[in-house]
Order: structure tokens, then C-alpha cells, then sequence
């Protein structure tokens, strides 16, 4: 029987960028596995969907979606960000459904955008799925995840200049960002991954053991006291994003020129004074980041005497 | 009937049984501490019973209904931390408040709860401060206040006094003694102090390799230890090996008539404890050893020795501090009554 495969798109509107995402990567995908393969998209469940507080609450169109996805060998899951994070309907869809029905099923996390906070949303993603998986998913994963930082950027960027080329992504504002991302998540992961794992475990009991439910411990008690890590891997993701050279210069266009890839073409060109003036602001910028990345990762324990 | 009622339970991490068919009924309102040493399967059970470790076999009732297979958060326990674990980006009176915001009480029954906790843990006044901000005992009282303000059926608590000194240690047995006779509320404390366990508990539960050794009431463990490890474990002891012959209990040192207690002919083991041993120049009881001090070890109000036999054997014996310590080498005699005696 061949797998299946299906994508789930969590945006509220069309047409969707996300949508198209979804279904371009579930149809590629499919079509290298030998797989058939089929998208929904979550504006399709309403009203039903935002209605329903159990699966039991929702209609019959959409509890066919549920058992599509319980039953599909793969998910390929896309979400428009909304305020640095997926939408809110997205994560309701995903609150019905057991969190031990998806265990071992293989999922791509797909999103769109252009900016530091779409790295983010994967980063974050898959720092804090992670903590929820066994040790040595958690090992293999971890050195999946974070190796396009240990990879040299010279290889990468031959890498993205080749498979774009493929995908038609060549030189396109679309290419550079997903480039970028792939090389901001990494530390975005890592950032946050410490400081999920710096968190005494004894918290989550204490909070659990009165009655707080997984995703009411992760608001209030998780979430706060990491939110140094997801604020300094936003920062990491910002300037890895903004000084990065060698993958600009293989995947950037006129079209999408990042300054970098900009000053040093000007400085190959011409002279000109500009380029100074740039340059020292660029200088005072990162001062200023790392003044900041130093304040966000002050350590916040209390003393045990 | 009892309260609590944990039977049989099996635990076991891959080939390793850390509880071996654990049997306990605790009932309503009681204080139990389950003593014993590192490894003994306590902090296990006390996981199992927070629901935070799963059984391997057996299970857990409380009040007749079967909670083996129930959530942490499905079991209203509250449960004190070794590490205190208070949420550092917390007031104090965040903390206490949290088990009432997750159970979505209105702000003026949380505000009269919280205060009624601060209250009783005597911390008022710092309800506006961060954790960080408090000493170690005061951070075990927000946790104790914690884990009571909702009201739970039982108290669970995990060596709450470990990281505390000595001083400090004794202030917070006397203040959970009395809050819990306060609330009635029923208490499981694990430690392996057993001074604290003595000083606080109405029943013991020793526990050694996975095990429940002896369930009983303090005075009881001490007085009629059921086991060598128990004797030996709680308080100071002395065992002497030796068989029992007719009425007589026999060692290399001495025999002793037992009177009646000997209806179980062979090898035995008879316990002495240090204060019923008597100590002087010339002393008189059923027994009576010359032997010379070894080591002594002077506490204020008395004086522990060792007495050194003839033979090698170390006795360990209280002395009157206040006529001076006897030195090292002197001459002493011991003696001690069949009446004292414990037999295994």
C-alpha cells in the first residue's frame, strides 16, 4: 500500500501563501516518495471548528479531517504567523486532538514569511516538541536540527543555489528568506533549547501536582521563565539574518539584495563614503545587541540556601 | 477504614525492583513519615503516590476509590518539594495563589485563602517579595503554604527539611506538628532523619530495600524493633549474636535468663539500648562487664561512650555529663536488667 501523505494549512484567509506552501511541498514530497497525498485547509472546518470545545463538538466534514490526519502516514503542516506566532486556530485544532494520537508520526513544519520571526515559529516549534520526545529521538534530532550550523556556509549555499535553481526559487525575495531561516532556526532552537533545559523539573511537578493542565503549566510556568531564550534566539535569528554574506551572495538577486551582499559590491566597485558611514553605524547596532543579549541572558533563579 | 490504602505495589526500573510488594494503611487525618536510608524506596513511593512514577504492580485507594491510574493533576495532593521548586517569577503571594487561579476561584475567595495561608506560616508580611528574596526556611513555609492552600486531601512531603540547619530544622518540625493538628489534614513525610520522624510522626514506616521493614508507632519501633536493620537503623543500639538455650540467652560475653521470652530455641539477636545500660565504677544488674572507655563523646546534657571488653566488643553507653567525662583507658563496669533486653 503506498503511504500517505497529508498537509494542513492553518490560515484564515484566501488566497494563502500558506496554502500554497502546504500543498507545493506535500505534492513534491509525495510525488518523491511514491505517495499519495491530500491538503486541507482549517478555514474549511469553520464554523464548526472555532465552535467546538471536544472532537465530539465538531461536524462531520471535520471530524473526517481528524481521522484523515490520525490516520495519514506523514503531516505536513503550514502556518501564516500572526504576531510572532502560528495562528490561533491552528494551535485550537491541535488542543482536540490527544497529544499521544500523533505520537511517532513524522511531521514537516512548513511556514511562510519574510523575517526573523518565521524562524522563530520552526525554532520554537521543534525546541519545545523536542522536550517531549524520548532521549535518543532527542539526540538525533537535536544534531538534524542543528546542523546547518556546523555545515560550512560555502556548501550550504551551493546547496540552496542548486535545489532553487530546481525549484524555480532561483534569485527570489521567497528564496532568500527561506535560505535565511534555515540558518537562523538552528540558533533559535539552541537558545531556547538551554533554557528549557535549565528549568528545574521539580516546577512543572509542583504546578501539575494542584491540578494545572500540560498547557496551562507551559503558559504560566514554562513559558515565562524561558522567555529570555525565545527573546535571545530571536536576536540571534535577527543577526544571523542580517550580516550574513556567503548564502546571499549565491541565492540573492538584484531583486533581493541584502546590504551586506550590497556593501560589498560597492566596496568591490567604488569607494565611497557611504559605505563608512554604514559601516560604523552597523558597528554601533551591534553593540547595542549584545548589550541586550547580555541583559536577556542573566541568569533568573532563586538562591537555594 | 483506612484512608489511604496502598497494597502490594511493585516497582520496577528495567531490571532494578526498587519496591517489592509494598503494603501501607494510613488512615484519615494521620501523619506518617516513611523512614529508612538512601536507595530504601521511599522517595518511590512518595512519586507513586503523587502520581508521578506509575506502578508496576499493585495499587492505591484513597477512600475506597481505586487511584492507581490517575494524573497528578487528577488528584488533589499537595505535595512539598526538597528543593522547595516555588516559581521564581513569582510574588509570594503568586505562589501561594497558583493551585486556586488553576482551579479558577474569584479574587476575593484567593485573596482570603492566600491570606489565611500567610497566616498561618507566619510570612504576611513578605507576600510581596520574589523567592529569591527569602531565606531557606521562609521558602519551605511558602511551599508548605503552597501545597495546602487548596485545600488537599492528602499532604505529601519529600525530605521538606534536608537543606535546612539544624536550629532551623527543629523550629519547622515544631510548626508542621502543629499545622497539621491544626488542619487534620493527613500528612506523608519522607526523610531519613530519624530524629525528625520520631519528633514529628504519629506512625513510622521503615523501609529498606525496597521494603516496609516495620509499620508501627514511634515508641513501638523503639521499643520492639521487629528486625536487626530496624534496631539498628532507629536510635543507638547494641546486638549481641548468640543462641538461646533453655530460658538462657547466650553470647561469647556473657548469659543472661530471659525470663519467659525464650520460646524459640537457636540463634538469636538481643538488643541493649545505650540508656539502659548502667555505668560506673562498681554497678549491679542481671549482667555486669568490666571493660575500659574508649572513646568518649561529650553533647552538653550528657556523655556517649564506647566501652571497650575484654574480648574487643565496643558497648555504647550514656554517662552523666555533669560529674566530669571519664578519660580514656579508666577502668568502668557496665551492667543491664533481661527486663531491657530486646530479642530478635
Amino acid at each position: 500500500m503506498p503511504l500517505h501523505l497529508l498537509g494542513l494549512a492553518g490560515s484564515l484567509g484566501r488566497p494563502s501563501r500558506t496554502r500554497a506552501l502546504v500543498d507545493l511541498v506535500t505534492a513534491q514530497a509525495a510525488a518523491h516518495l511514491g505517495a499519495t497525498a491530500a491538503t486541507h485547509d482549517l478555514i474549511d472546518l469553520q464554523p464548526s471548528l472555532g465552535a467546538a470545545v471536544t472532537l465530539d463538538d465538531l461536524d462531520a466534514p471535520a471530524r473526517a479531517v481528524v481521522s484523515a490526519i490520525l490516520s495519514a502516514d506523514a503531516l505536513v503542516v503550514g502556518s501564516p504567523v500572526y504576531k510572532g506566532s502560528y495562528t490561533g486556530l491552528f494551535k485550537h485544532f491541535f488542543d482536540l486532538i490527544e497529544p499521544a494520537a500523533l505520537a511517532g508520526k513524522p511531521v514537516l513544519l512548513t511556514a511562510t514569511g519574510g523575517g526573523e520571526k518565521h524562524a522563530l515559529v520552526i525554532g520554537s516549534l521543534a525546541a519545545t516538541g523536542l522536550m517531549l520526545t524520548g532521549r535518543w529521538l532527542q539526540i538525533v534530532l537535536t544534531g538534524l536540527f542543528v546542523s546547518p550550523m556546523i555545515v560550512p556556509s560555502i556548501v550550504i549555499g551551493v546547496a540552496f543555489a542548486y535545489s532553487f535553481g530546481r525549484m524555480g526559487l532561483s534569485g527570489s525575495y521567497a528564496g532568500l528568506v527561506i535560505a535565511h531561516s534555515i540558518l537562523a532556526a538552528p540558533l533559535v532552537f539552541l537558545s531556547i533549547l538551554t533554557s528549557l533545559r535549565g528549568l528545574d523539573p521539580d516546577l512543572d511537578l509542583a504546578a501539575a501536582s494542584p491540578g494545572a493542565s500540560r498547557g496551562h503549566r507551559f503558559r504560566h510556568v514554562t513559558l515565562p521563565l524561558a522567555a529570555p531564550g525565545f527573546a535571545a534566539g530571536a536576536l540571534f535569528a535577527f543577526t544571523t539574518s542580517f550580516d550574513e554574506v556567503v548564502v546571499a551572495l549565491f541565492v540573492a538577486s538584484p531583486d533581493s539584495l541584502t546590504l551586506p551582499v550590497a556593501l560589498f559590491a560597492g566596496l568591490r566597485d567604488r569607494l565611497q563614503p557611504t559605505l563608512v558611514v554604514v559601516a560604523l553605524l552597523l558597528s554601533l547596532i551591534s553593540f547595542a545587541f549584545l548589550w541586550l543579549m547580555a541583559r536577556l541572558q542573566r541568569p533568573n533563579t532563586p538562591q537555594k540556601h | 477504614m483506612a484512608f489511604i490504602d496502598i497494597r502490594n505495589i511493585d516497582k520496577f526500573y528495567g531490571g532494578f525492583q526498587a519496591l517489592s510488594d509494598v503494603s501501607l494503611s494510613i488512615p484519615k487525618g494521620a501523619f506518617v513519615t516513611l523512614l529508612g536510608p538512601s536507595g530504601s524506596g521511599k522517595t518511590t513511593l512518595l512519586k507513586i503516590l503523587a502520581g508521578f512514577e506509575e506502578v508496576s504492580a499493585g495499587q492505591i485507594l484513597l477512600d475506597g476509590r481505586d487511584i492507581t491510574a490517575l494524573k497528578p493533576e487528577g488528584r488533589n495532593f499537595g505535595l512539598v518539594f526538597q528543593g522547595y521548586a516555588l516559581f521564581p517569577h513569582m510574588t509570594v503571594f503568586d505562589n501561594i495563589a497558583y493551585p486556586l487561579k488553576v482551579r479558577r476561584k474569584g479574587r476575593a475567595e484567593i485573596v482570603t485563602r492566600v491570606e489565611a495561608m500567610l497566616d498561618l506560616v507566619q510570612l504576611r508580611p513578605f507576600a510581596r517579595r520574589k523567592p529569591a528574596a527569602l531565606s531557606g526556611g521562609q521558602q519551605q513555609r511558602v511551599a508548605l503554604a503552597r501545597a495546602l492552600v487548596f485545600q488537599p486531601d492528602l499532604l505529601l512531603l519529600d525530605e521538606p527539611m534536608s537543606a535546612l540547619d539544624k536550629k532551623l530544622r527543629v523550629d519547622l518540625q515544631d510548626q508542621l506538628r502543629d499545622i497539621h493538628q491544626r488542619l487534620g489534614t493527613t500528612f506523608i513525610n519522607v526523610t531519613h532523619d530519624q530524629e525528625e520522624a520520631m519528633h514529628m510522626s504519629d506512625s513510622i514506616a521503615v523501609m529498606n530495600q525496597g521494603r516496609i521493614e516495620q509499620y508501627d508507632m514511634a515508641h513501638t519501633l523503639y521499643r520492639r524493633p521487629a528486625s536487626r536493620f530496624v534496631a539498628d537503623f532507629v536510635g543507638k543500639s547494641n546486638i549481641f549474636s548468640g543462641t538461646i538455650e533453655g530460658t538462657e540467652f547466650a553470647t561469647g560475653e556473657f548469659r543472661m535468663a530471659m525470663n519467659g521470652a525464650a520460646a524459640r530455641p537457636g540463634a538469636a539477636e538481643l538488643v541493649i539500648r545505650p540508656e539502659d545500660i548502667r555505668l560506673g565504677a562498681a554497678v549491679t544488674g542481671d549482667v555486669v562487664l568490666a571493660g575500659s572507655v574508649a572513646t568518649s563523646t561529650y553533647s552538653g546534657d550528657r556523655a556517649l561512650y564506647s566501652i571497650a571488653l575484654p574480648g574487643g566488643r565496643i558497648i555504647l553507653t550514656y554517662g552523666s555529663a555533669r560529674d566530669g567525662a571519664l578519660h580514656a583507658g579508666a577502668p568502668v563496669q557496665i551492667a543491664f536488667d533481661a527486663r531491657d533486653g530486646i530479642l530478635l
